[in-house]
């Protein structure tokens, strides 16, 4: 069977990633975003760095995740009585985060993080 | 009680602009610290990523190259895989949810590990 070439023909990759993504997104209200960087930079690894990468990435997450929260509101299951206040810390940190991430090398951040979040994945599990 | 949240919620957007950790810390948080149940603090997720990454990007943008036809085709693609997987997560039961939450965290830590140490050794190759 003819492997296929990533670069001459992108789509199917594009729409699978894209398709796992958001199902990931929509069954566990975060994650997915993993998958669009993994896709995203096998596409775009000498047109464009991390950052782009990143960039991109965002972009892609934005309509999912809206799609994601429509429907969760749609069947009635959540509420945001208490998500107000919780705005403006989003946005402040949002933007010091972007801001941040043009300055500071996140290497070592990654990685400790990355294993927090190992580390809560099986807690969550054993809960 | 409601400072600490605020506190918390500013780091953990903070750090997801610097796309670090994923789009769980906050999930992780509530779950770890809160009683309310993996539905609910999902949807708490969803829309508190909306306002910071929406500010991320706007801080962002400036100088990135954006390559829209991708974006479309991941972003049209994940809004059905979108439909379907929320469908599905508001039939499953709470703590089964939870647990695939954690699953899907500790698969994604492998994952941004590979990636990180790829990354540093990448680098250390170029200094040579």
């Amino acid at each position: 069977m003819k492997k296929m070439n990533f670069f001459k023909c992108p789509a199917p990759f594009l729409i699978v990633g894209g398709v796992l993504s958001g199902f990931v997104n929509g069954l566990l209200g975060a994650g997915g975003g993993i998958i669009i960087v993994f896709v995203l930079s096998r596409l775009l690894k000498s047109h464009a760095e991390q950052r782009d990468i990143f960039a991109n990435a965002l972009c892609v997450m934005l309509p999912i995740s809206v799609v994601s929260c429509i429907i969760y509101v749609l069947r009635g299951q959540i509420s945001f009585d208490g998500f107000p206040p919780l705005i403006i810390p989003a946005i402040a940190g949002g933007i010091v985060g972007g801001l941040l991430l043009c300055k500071i090398r996140t290497g070592a951040l990654k990685k400790l993080f990355a294993i927090l979040v190992m580390i809560s994945g099986v807690i969550l599990i054993f809960k | 009680m409601l400072i600490i949240l605020l506190i918390v919620a500013f780091i953990i957007a903070v750090l997801s602009g610097m796309g670090v950790g994923g789009g769980g810390l906050f999930v992780i948080y509530l779950a770890l610290f809160t009683d309310i149940p993996q539905l609910q603090i999902q949807g708490i997720n969803l829309a508190f990523f909306l306002f910071s990454s929406t500010a991320s990007l706007t801080v962002h943008l400036t100088g990135r190259k954006i390559f829209w036809s991708a974006v479309a085709v991941m972003s049209l693609s994940g809004i059905i895989g979108a439909l379907w997987g929320s469908m599905l997560s508001t039939n499953i039961d709470q703590e089964l949810l939870r647990k695939i939450f954690g699953a899907m965290l500790i698969i994604s830590g492998i994952l941004s590990l590979k990636s990180s140490l790829k990354n540093t050794s990448k680098q250390k190759e170029t200094k040579i």
